[in-house]
């Protein structure tokens, strides 16, 4: 353990592994209550076999990735099947990391509210106007400023959208 | 009159050619729109095709089928959102080459493999319906749980540089499947008094939510708005270049046959199934698997279009349904007054032989859709990005809706929206969960039926275990789980080197 904890390289690894080892065990303690406060089936058939049976799984995978703080991410990482031969071909690996841009947090958090309004309203507002609004919203928001586009889209998407889903296959929509 | 002739009359009836059309279109729009599946659309056609012809219904919707499963693909490629579950693993490779500007390219490849793929399934039908059923049959329960296990053990190593990770993802997508009723005896699972959960996590929503809000949500966190999505290229592609691919994908062919001869399994698990035995049998793609290998598309596409035909096997000669539409196509039989069954294509041959006709038009309708309107499609990722994501929320919100009536489900798509985002920002792999969320229920219920029914005979370990077919599957899990380990990694490390110097 003292081994481990000098040598943590990676910290999220070691972060992602402990989560994992604690959605286990809770999952292991609900299939075992749940197993014996029910009424009881043989163990064989019971529905909290399988749980129970994947909790363990869960433990030990969240160990394993605990273990794995020990290597940084890219050691981890699959060494390529073919050779890297050169050290341009290396460099073009390693741009081809995932991609980075700046995390636009605000626009994210923005955007999953607006959706969640969206939803939250269509009950209310029935499902034309509260998709016109919501595409009118998010495509300004999101960028679009030429102002007869904007009422265009929102309009046409949303009529289109209308006659596929509730004319063509009879969704109830809101 | 020769069988193969009764089949081709089919391409003479102009009515016939005209309702595979009508199901064709139909299918390449329900298809390729993340939301509307081509179960759904089956399902709907019931009722509007009640009054039809035998024949023609089965014509309309033999064209909504094999067209529908093709263009899961279109916006798997173009959107990474796939548009049926089958086609998750088309996009692991098409949407990479979409961003390089090549979509024409996997579009191309897509078409041809998916229409290779269907005639295939469609030949071994007419070929080898009655050896293939008897194969089918001879799957226990301890034999099902298996394939499932391997689908999942191979999809862990496959998609995930990290094995770990890979397993991570498919372990919490069989945790997420057993929400609900369980189906064995009915016990409600997980659901914490919820009871929109009682009939567990439908699975439409939850894909919408995992690859087209993810999606979306990666998009919009990326910030960039002002980008195009993507360039198009034209490309023009020899036919020689597609051919080339020709040999493996028999095998990819015959994978996709079998997996949709079993009842309960199909699409996903084929396409899974193809494209791990690709990347383990290529050992030089064009280019790295999942960064845009045209092979793993061969691979995806020319399976899950066989499952259609594999499909059919166990539906026409056992009245057993091969997948959720050979399901409903059943009910169509009956209501039409036909009797699926050992005996159906001795007493209905003319039937028999219409349905491969209309099929096999299906499939020329799916080339031509697929060549010619394919890429006029593919131009909508040229769409800005601020434009496109809104509408793709609607759609997923809509989509979700859809599905089941409910805007619990919309809750459902949001969660999942916001999971694969979580997965993709901290790199963990998609395709397990997802894979594990469509494989749970069977692989659970089947493991209870396989520890039954062996602890009721005398040698349990034997019982359970005792068949050739269990036999050759275990070992193939287990050979599959230890390749992955570091110990044997660094066993095949060494050697590299040994050789090298």
């Amino acid at each position: 353990m003292k081994d481990l904890k000098n040598n943590v390289k990676n910290k999220s690894a070691m972060n992602e592994g402990l989560l994992f080892v604690a959605l286990g065990a809770a999952l292991m303690i609900y299939s075992l209550v749940s197993y014996y406060t029910t009424t009881r089936v043989e163990w064989k058939m019971s529905p909290y076999l399988f749980p129970l049976l994947i909790s363990v799984f869960i433990i030990i995978l969240g160990i394993a990735r605990t273990l794995q703080s020990r290597k940084t991410e890219a050691e981890i990482t699959e060494a390529k099947p073919l050779q890297i031969e050169s050290a341009e071909e290396e460099a073009v690996v390693e741009q081809a990391a995932p991609e980075s841009g700046k995390l636009q947090w605000k626009t994210l958090l923005i955007s999953i509210a607006a959706i969640l309004v969206y939803i939250v309203m269509m009950p209310y507002l029935g499902f034309l106007i509260s998709t016109a609004i919501f595409l009118a919203g998010m495509i300004w928001f999101l960028g679009e400023r030429k102002w007869w586009m904007i009422l265009l889209l929102s309009v046409i998407s949303t009529g289109v959208l209308y006659v596929i889903f509730a004319v063509f296959l009879n969704v109830m929509l809101p | 009159m020769n069988p193969i002739l009764e089949v081709l009359t089919s391409f003479t009836d102009p009515q016939t050619i005209l309702f595979v059309f009508i199901g064709a279109v139909a299918g390449l729009f329900v298809g390729a729109i993340p939301g509307l599946s081509v179960s759904m659309a089956t399902a709907l056609l019931v009722s509007i095709t009640y009054t039809w012809s035998a024949k023609n219904a089965m014509a309309t919707i033999m064209g909504i089928y094999v067209v529908g499963v093709f263009s899961g693909a279109l916006s798997a490629i173009l959107l990474n959102i796939p548009g049926a579950p089958s086609s998750v693993v088309t996009s692991l490779d098409g949407y990479p080459l979409a961003k390089r500007g090549e979509a024409h390219k996997a579009l191309t490849y897509a078409t041809w493999y998916s229409f290779f793929g269907s005639v295939f399934g469609l030949i071994m039908l007419f070929l080898l319906a009655k050896p293939i059923t008897g194969l089918a049959l001879k799957f226990t329960p301890m034999d099902y749980f298996l394939l499932a296990f391997f689908g999942l053990a191979t999809v862990g190593s496959l998609t995930a540089k990290n094995f770990v990770k890979g397993l991570m993802s498919a372990v919490v997508g069989l945790t997420l499947s057993m929400i609900g009723l369980d189906s064995v005896m009915g016990t409600p699972r997980m659901t914490f008094g919820v009871y929109d959960l009682q009939t567990g996590i439908s699975l439409i929503p939850a894909l919408i939510g995992l690859f087209g809000m993810s999606e979306i949500l990666t998009n919009i966190a990326q910030g960039d708005m002002k980008a195009e999505v993507n360039q198009v290229v034209r490309q023009k592609i020899s036919f020689k270049e597609i051919i080339k691919q020709g040999p493996l994908a028999i095998y990819y062919g015959l994978i996709g046959t079998f997996v949709g001869a079993l009842p309960g399994a199909g699409g996903p698990v084929a396409s899974f199934l193809a494209y791990s035995e690709g990347r383990r049998l290529i050992k030089n793609p064009s280019r790295e698997f999942g960064d845009g290998a045209v092979e793993g598309i061969v691979a995806s596409e020319m399976s899950n279009n066989a499952v259609i035909g594999g499909a059919m096997i166990p539906m026409l000669t056992l009245a057993i349904p091969g997948d959720a539409v050979t399901a409903i196509i059943l009910s169509v039989f009956y209501i039409h007054g036909l009797r699926p069954g050992p005996m159906f294509m001795s007493d209905n041959p003319d039937m028999f032989y219409s349905i491969l006709g209309s099929s096999l038009i299906a499939c020329v309708f799916l080339l031509l859709l697929g060549l010619l309107v394919a890429p006029r499609i593919g131009r909508i990722i040229t769409i800005p990005k601020r434009i496109l994501m809104p509408i793709i929320a609607v759609l997923s919100v809509v989509g979700s809706f859809a599905a089941n009536n409910r805007m619990f489900d919309v809750g459902v798509m949001i969660f999942f929206g916001i999971l694969g985002f979580l997965m993709r920002k901290f790199d963990y792999p998609v395709a397990p969960l997802t894979l594990s969320l469509v494989l749970g229920g069977m692989m659970d219920a089947n493991f209870r039926r396989a520890v039954s029914l062996a602890s009721s005979q005398d040698n349990t370990l034997m019982a359970l275990f005792g068949r050739p077919i269990t036999l050759i599957l275990l070992v193939l899990t287990i050979l599959t789980l230890l390749l992955q380990t570091p110990i044997f990694k660094r066993f095949k490390l060494r050697k590299a080197n040994h050789e090298k110097a």
